[in-house]
């Protein structure tokens, strides 16, 4: 019996790891595409094992004539803003979604839901016109705000279910004590669902980070641009060495990862909190 | 699992009225004017003949945009690619975000660091990704091709095939989605409590059946749900499909969205785009209907069976 | 994850309905209605037609000039060289570069100009212009050049008037050409190729005893606008049309024998299937390309400041199918937004552009690309491309990729066309049932 657990364990570890090196496969063949010189992958000529010694060109991109750098804080610029707007709205409407019945509520809901299957194509030259009419074109906050109607109802479900969790009865003592519906989210509601917030937090910001059409259509500054439409930029008709372009992926996706893993672990609980509410 | 709802909201206390409005308002105004009105316009724009440089100056041509549709064989085949893109990603997203979730839930040594790898590709930005499986399904250069010539089934035209375009689109959509799926089972995972599984393992059950009696009732809800969100999300998925192949080869991968994007974009018939788009919401939106009422005949079942037991 | 109960939840959760409540209901309602209204009014009619003559040039201003040029390694710096002999006659003024990438170019322009926005100056492709005239979207340049410079205007200039109108300027013409790596030819024993018979066995030659790409050219939807005009050198260059003026010819002999060729270099393994102009073009610049057909300018970005195929070890000629040199060309415009808020300046930079001082000033820009009158080109600039000279002297027979009496349809017919191409290389297709069903199509769309 003993023996049985621990042979399926390594099977498990081995199958897990089997997995799992598959899985990052692709991301290790960027790294290496970014290290190997431009003229050899064009020769077909691109070693399993990469050349370490050229780990500093990683950072060529930064001293091309693009304004990558530019491109990357924009970016961030773009996804935190998303992410801090998300949360603010996201968590007072799962609050309300959670916490009380009203008129509109079972709408929300559902119009929340209903975003999600929206197709961008769709919406952009709408949103294209409004945004024309509110000055919000070439605006990095203008992007923050289309990129928010599309996060922000990802982050009110995990943050409603978070919500839908807590036991009442904190609050009431608040109540109690005379702190009003605001004070109760903020100082009894808010801490308790964190890792919930976290797990939202992250999501929103991928969303942020990863947004492609609207950056495209919305801003004509090349300088204005954030580092998806940068980067697709270099997958077109002119030649930017081909290890630069994989350098510049790999440096736009360093961030994305590392605030990732830091955070990984909450995610987990984040979304637990959520998804034992049946 | 109903049961386990904590007893808060029947006991209100005082509410005041006025709060969950004020706490809605936000996201109200905020779907309003950056999501409903422009849907409004766009499916208003799918009964004109509305081009894209003259957004305002098209002219109503009523059913027109849809007739020509449903009698267009492209349309339908692009319905169907979608069908197909949407199962592919499905299937492949949830079996193997499944599994991995199952080996990676009890501990063994290195398991973080597994679970990290399992679920990096999610954090990779979607235009990276493009461009990073542009280079790994290239004919001549690109290592998918070195492999399957290594295992002997030769040289495939990855992107350029229309027979093998959509495995390879479905191949990087589903490494880039899978990881999503992974984290909500794991999650699910692991609010069972164990004092379960010991039960089962008190009765002597082996693994399998113990996953059948704990695991799987535990996970179905979890399942259901994201297998919806797949879903909705594999309709309108843009930016891998057009920085992979645009629709291509040959119309292999163009799915709806695919094809609203190259008919208000590439053809300039902002009008026609529309009603196609309208048409895919009306897919999703369907696909939606089917499972909430699945969801609830599942529910009463569910419940009568409690009640006899 | 599961959050779609709201209406359960909600029967369960705590509330109150009240009289009170209602009115405010029908309050907050009125002013949600107006707050509707208002947005509904902002997407609907966001298309202020008009633009304004804006500040004059002596007091200065900032012009946006949208090109995707600006991307172009190399050939960003020169325009910008360009665009600062203007600025330094007009202190006052600064041209802001507005960068789109090739691919995404006329789908951002036509949005940008649909919502009554966009650049003041912008470069545009002949195979869009059409669309543009038809939608009165370019402002009428008539009276702008003086005679003199009317006078010296290159042939190719009319492509962009229309009923007499000129809605654009001629900036650039870009012949195509063959062009080979010498070196690879010469490793392979082969001779530069003198028709298409000749060319596919160069190029099966060259990967076979090299092992690099025999030949590469677009091929691939998702280059399309491109792949429009590159894949015209094949239609023009075996005697076809894709009209004759009046009805379309898809379908023509001389058409299915243009994709029967190209289908046959398509299936040999020389062919660089399934790169993209990007990726092809660099492996070429690496050495890898033993033949390519491609626009002149774009073999110029190949070779500049290359030390693996510097620019001497090239060659090139006219593409040599059997019409003799018929080939296509790309002509770009240059053209004034009518939403524009600075037409002023944007007619004074233009006009700055025809004069003597302009036109070199692009030329250097172009090369070897023309500019939009007939100018003597600097000796220095020709060195840089010794290869050009017998891919000029096609220029005259060479032809625009927009179909013949069907410019604004120009978009749908391609992509009928190119639909059906695609069908012929990936699935097989028989050329000339391909190419019948695109014409029965295209009929159809354009009737």
């Amino acid at each position: 019996m003993i023996g049985n657990r621990r042979l399926s364990r390594t099977v498990r570890m081995v199958l897990a790891f089997a997995t799992a090196l598959a899985a990052a496969f692709p991301l290790y063949w960027m790294v290496n595409t970014a290290l190997t010189p431009s003229d050899r992958l064009f020769r077909g000529d691109q070693d399993a094992l990469p050349d370490l010694s050229r780990a500093g060109h990683l950072l060529g991109v930064l001293t091309s004539d693009t304004p990558f750098l530019r491109w990357m804080t924009n970016s961030a610029i773009v996804a935190i803003g998303t992410s801090a707007l998300s949360l603010i709205i996201a968590t007072m409407a799962a609050y309300a979604l959670s916490r009380y019945r009203f008129h509109g509520r079972g709408v929300l809901g559902f119009a929340l839901f209903a975003t999600q299957m929206l197709p961008e194509a769709l919406l952009v030259v709408p949103l294209y016109s409004l945004f024309a009419t509110l000055g919000l074109l070439n605006q990095l906050h203008g992007l923050i705000l289309v990129n928010t109607s599309f996060a922000m109802p990802v982050a009110v479900w995990i943050l409603k279910a978070a919500i839908d969790g807590v036991p009442y009865e904190i609050e009431e003592s608040a109540r109690v004590d005379g702190a009003g519906p605001l004070t109760v989210l903020r100082i009894v509601v808010v801490p308790v669902v964190t890792p919930a917030l976290a797990a939202a937090a992250v999501i929103t910001f991928f969303d942020g980070w990863n947004e492609y059409l609207f950056a495209t259509t919305f801003m004509q500054d090349a300088d204005r641009w954030v580092a998806s439409t940068g980067l697709a930029s270099f997958i077109g008709e002119y030649s930017t060495p081909l290890d630069t372009v994989f350098s510049a992926a790999v440096l736009f996706t360093v961030p994305a990862v590392v605030f990732f893993v830091l955070v990984q672990r909450r995610i987990v609980s984040g979304l637990t909190a959520g998804s034992v509410k049946g | 699992m109903k049961t386990r709802r904590p007893p808060t909201k029947s006991r209100g206390g005082r509410v005041i009225t006025w709060a969950p409005y004020a706490f809605a308002a936000a996201a109200a105004g905020y779907l309003l004017v950056f999501t409903a009105i422009p849907l409004l316009r766009g499916v208003q724009l799918g009964f004109t003949d509305t081009r894209l440089l003259n957004p305002v100056g098209g002219e109503g041509t009523g059913l027109h945009n849809y007739s020509k549709l449903l009698a267009d064989s492209a349309f339908w085949s692009s319905v169907w690619t979608t069908l197909v893109y949407t199962a592919g990603t499905v299937a492949g997203s949830l079996f193997l975000g499944t599994g991995a979730a199952l080996l990676v839930n009890r501990a063994f040594a290195g398991r973080t660091l597994a679970r990290v790898l399992l679920t990096l590709p999610w954090a990779v930005p979607t235009v990276a990704a493009a461009l990073l499986f542009r280079w790994i399904y290239n004919d001549q250069t690109g290592v998918a091709n070195s492999a399957t010539r290594a295992l002997g089934i030769g040289a495939q035209g990855w992107l350029t095939d229309p027979s093998v375009g959509m495995i390879a689109v479905l191949g990087a959509t589903i490494w880039k989605v899978t990881p999503l799926v992974m984290l909500v089972v794991l999650a699910a995972l692991q609010s069972i409590p164990d004092e379960l599984y010991e039960s089962t393992r008190i009765d002597g059950a082996d693994a399998l059946s113990a996953f059948r009696a704990v695991a799987w009732p535990a996970l179905l809800p979890t399942l259901r749900v994201v297998a919806l969100l797949m879903t909705i999300w594999s309709f309108r998925r843009f930016e891998v499909i057009w920085l992979l192949t645009g629709g291509g080869p040959a119309d292999a991968t163009n799915t709806l969205v695919i094809n609203v994007y190259r008919t208000a974009f590439s053809d300039s018939r902002l009008g026609m785009a529309a009603a196609i788009g309208v048409l895919g919401l009306v897919l999703s939106l369907a696909v939606t209907v089917v499972y909430f009422v699945a969801e609830r005949r599942s529910e009463r079942t569910e419940l009568r069976a409690g009640g006899a037991a | 994850m599961r959050r779609f109960r709201e209406r359960d939840a909600g029967r369960r959760g705590p509330g109150v309905k009240g009289a009170g409540l209602r009115g405010a209901r029908r309050r907050t309602a009125g002013a949600l209605a107006v707050g509707v209204l208002l947005a509904v009014a902002a997407v609907g009619c966001a298309n202020p037609r008009g633009g304004a003559e804006g500040p004059k040039p002596e007091q200065g201003g900032t012009l946006t000039f949208a090109s995707w040029h600006w991307l172009e390694s190399g050939r960003g710096e020169l325009l910008q060289a360009a665009v600062s002999k203007y600025t330094a006659r007009r202190p006052g003024v600064t041209i802001r570069k507005q960068a789109v990438t090739r691919a995404e170019y006329e789908k951002t322009m036509s949005t940008q100009i649909g919502a009554g926005r966009g650049p003041d100056v912008f470069i545009i492709p002949d195979t869009y212009f059409p669309e543009l005239a038809e939608a009165d979207a370019l402002e009428p340049l008539d009276g702008l050049l003086d005679p003199a410079t009317e006078a010296r205007l290159l042939p190719a200039a009319s492509d962009f008037v229309v009923g007499g109108k000129r809605l654009a300027l001629l900036s650039e013409q870009s012949p195509y050409g063959l062009f080979w790596n010498k070196k690879l030819l010469d490793q392979a024993g082969v001779t530069p190729p003198k028709s298409f018979d000749e060319l596919f066995t160069a190029a099966e030659t060259v990967h076979k005893r090299t092992g690099k790409i025999g030949f590469a050219g677009r091929h691939q939807m998702n280059e399309e606008p491109i792949w429009w005009s590159d894949h015209a050198n094949w239609t023009y260059g075996f005697g076809g049309r894709w009209s004759d003026g009046e009805r379309l010819t898809i379908n023509s002999p001389q058409n299915v024998a243009a994709e029967t060729a190209f289908k046959k270099m398509y299936d040999s393994p020389a062919f660089s299937l399934g790169d993209d102009a990007s990726t092809y073009r660099s492996k070429f610049a690496a050495g890898q390309v033993g033949l390519i057909i491609d626009c002149a300018t774009c073999m110029r970005t190949m070779v500049n400041d290359n030390k693996v195929v510097p620019t001497g070890s090239v060659g090139g000629s006219a593409i040599p199918f059997p019409s003799g040199g018929g080939s296509a060309y790309v002509a770009l415009g240059l053209g004034i937004n009518p939403h524009s808020r600075n037409k002023a300046l944007a007619r004074d930079f233009l006009k700055w552009l025809y004069s003597p001082e302009g036109q070199q000033a692009l030329q250097r820009v172009n090369h070897p690309s023309t500019v939009g009158t007939d100018i003597e080109v600097p000796a220095d600039l020709l060195a840089t491309t010794p290869w050009v000279k017998p891919v000029y002297d096609a220029l005259p027979k060479a032809r625009k990729p927009v179909v013949d009496g069907f410019g604004s349809d120009t978009p749908r017919i391609r992509r009928i066309v190119l639909s059906q191409v695609e069908r012929i290389l990936t699935r097989d297709a028989d050329p000339e049932t391909a190419l019948d069903q695109a014409q029965r199509e295209a009929v159809e769309e354009t009737r």
